[in-house]
């Protein structure tokens, strides 16, 4: 099944599309940043550029295109009737949504890595690097790329549970750009309000700001809020998957 | 003997919300059968094939098929296929879907025997509706299936394309033993392949019968005659008028009378008898005397 899903979908356009718009927008907002540096307008160092563009990008921009990307991946198993084709072959609705899973985290990944590697290469071609300090501690540039690697792998995770948001929301009622918008401004409104008080969601987004902040990266700092998150994160995941194999193992498949 | 059924469904029964599309259908599908769902539009036959292709779960009732899963085969309503994807890659997707090596000389057999090997590589998207059924019919036909499910599979095809498809339904059903159940509405169509039949309307099954039996149900014959009036008056009240022309009736005869009888009786009585044969033996006319009875006269 997962073959077959990364066979189907990172053969069409959609995908290649979203992947190119993703890197024009970066590319985009580097010309940006620097431009700013060149005209001395703010001095901004590999680290400060790596740190604006992933975050700008992951939480901002990339969104959109996962749910873009996930609710089409679900609606047009339907539009293309194509839906029957794993049944008719012996598989179980299960097996269906775990190679949707599988395609969803994959997709995240592939968005994300190009993302990283692309701002990476930005980083450390066009900008100093200089000596960058976190609180009162100088940092290596390998340490530098850890911290964000880190910062976006777990920014990939809270996204695959908006992609599955979305493919949930096409599932239970089968309508493409309501599956995009239900997801991507549901994502939005966590990004808002992760600095709301007392907000229980907020170690979501704690957790990648302590990556590439905090000096010290010890148990007794990310402990908690690492605990936190991974426990919302699970959670969340957890319900998404749960819910979304309720609705489709239950559902009648029909076509327009 | 009939051998023990291939498919059998017992009490099969559908509702969508308050809506009851399928109520408490026994369908026999035997080896070797061409069977086909027939019925007008909402009959429920599009149901029935979603319930027996695991695409919608029944309100009640069983399912029992006696082969694997992955042997049952075909599509409901247009065919399934991704359009950016080749024909090839498309069949080769059901090899991947199954956790199997791509069997590309498997493919290119089934993509020759549908007629589509000189548009291997082009694109599905591409494909004419015609091209589209035999792509859907050569995807059926790749695990060598025993039992392949169409849905309309005529729908929107030229008459050149209605009868390639017939003659591939029927030539593989012949040569490979292929089980194949159709759900129809074209009359034509299904007496020229049906071996069993099931006829269905608002969700009712009305009859299951064979294709023969259904033929010989039907013992109308017509008398040509320009004195109808007469002719109607001298029929006794055992045979019934089935229908009527300026020229002729048509009357269906019980068990109690002969045709010859009938003949006789109509010339003693001075009826100028023109012609007097058996009517043409149609599934059409059994089809509506199954759905309508006496009312068909009124539609």
């Amino acid at each position: 099944m997962i073959r077959a899903e990364l066979k189907k979908y990172f053969k069409t356009r959609l995908f290649w599309i979203l992947n190119g718009i993703g890197l024009l927008v970066l590319l985009l907002f580097s010309l940006l940043l620097l431009g700013m540096s060149q005209v001395g307008l703010s001095q901004i160092t590999s680290y400060d550029y790596l740190l604006g563009a992933t975050n700008f990008y992951i939480t901002n921009f990339l969104p959109l295109l996962v749910c873009v990307f996930m609710a089409y991946a679900f609606a047009s198993e339907y539009q293309w009737r194509t839906m029957m084709i794993p049944l008719l072959e012996g598989q179980s609705r299960l097996s269906i949504l775990r190679g949707k899973l599988v395609l969803c985290l994959l997709t995240v990944f592939t968005f994300v890595g190009v993302a990283l590697l692309v701002s990476i290469a930005i980083a450390f071609s066009f900008f100093p690097w200089n000596d960058t300090l976190l609180e009162n501690r100088i940092i290596s540039p390998l340490e530098a790329i850890l911290r964000i690697s880190g910062a976006c792998l777990w920014l990939a995770i809270l996204l695959a549970i908006f992609g599955i948001l979305s493919m949930l929301l096409v599932a239970r009622f089968r309508h493409q750009i309501l599956g995009v918008m239900g997801s991507f401004i549901t994502f939005m409104l966590f990004v808002v309000t992760a600095e709301v008080h007392n907000n229980p969601l907020s170690p979501l987004f704690r957790v990648p700001r302590l990556m590439v902040q905090s000096a010290n990266l010890s148990m007794a700092v990310l402990g908690v809020p690492l605990t936190q998150g991974i426990f919302l994160l699970v959670l969340l995941g957890g319900s998404m998957i749960g819910l979304l194999v309720f609705v489709f193992t239950r559902q009648d498949i029909t076509f327009e | 003997m009939l051998p023990s059924p291939l498919l059998e469904t017992r009490q099969l029964s559908k509702s969508f919300g308050v809506v009851q599309a399928l109520r408490n259908v026994d369908l026999h599908i035997y080896p070797g059968d061409v069977y086909v769902l027939l019925g007008p539009n909402g009959a429920g036959k599009t149901t029935a094939l979603g319930l027996l292709t695991r695409l919608l779960t029944p309100t009640s009732g069983t399912i029992l098929f006696s082969g694997q899963i992955g042997e049952l085969a075909g599509f409901i309503g247009l065919p399934p296929l991704y359009p950016h994807l080749s024909a090839s890659d498309n069949l080769g997707i059901s090899y991947m879907v199954r956790g199997q090596k791509i069997n590309q000389k498997r493919i290119q057999a089934v993509l020759e025997q549908v007629g589509l090997n000189s548009a291997i590589h082009r694109q599905a998207g591409e494909f004419s509706t015609g091209m589209r059924q035999r792509l859907g019919i050569a995807r059926a036909l790749l695990f060598q299936p025993r039992l392949i499910i169409l849905d309309e599979p005529t729908s929107g095809l030229d008459p050149e394309g209605i009868v390639e498809i017939r003659q591939m339904i029927l030539s593989l059903n012949r040569e490979l033993g292929l089980t194949w159940l159709i759900s129809s509405h074209m009359l034509g169509e299904v007496e020229q392949i049906a071996t069993r039949v099931s006829i269905l309307m608002g969700g009712v099954q009305r009859i299951e019968a064979t294709m023969d039996s259904l033929r010989d149900n039907d013992a109308v014959y017509v008398i040509e005659t320009d004195d109808l009036s007469l002719a109607k008056a001298t029929l006794p009240s055992s045979v019934a008028v089935v229908s009527e022309t300026e020229q002729s009736i048509s009357v269906r005869l019980e068990n109690t009378m002969k045709p010859a009888e009938l003949n006789q009786r109509l010339v003693q009585n001075r009826v100028a008898v023109s012609a007097f044969r058996r009517a043409e033996n149609k599934l059409e006319t059994a089809y509506f005397q199954i759905c309508y009875g006496n009312e068909r006269e009124k539609l």
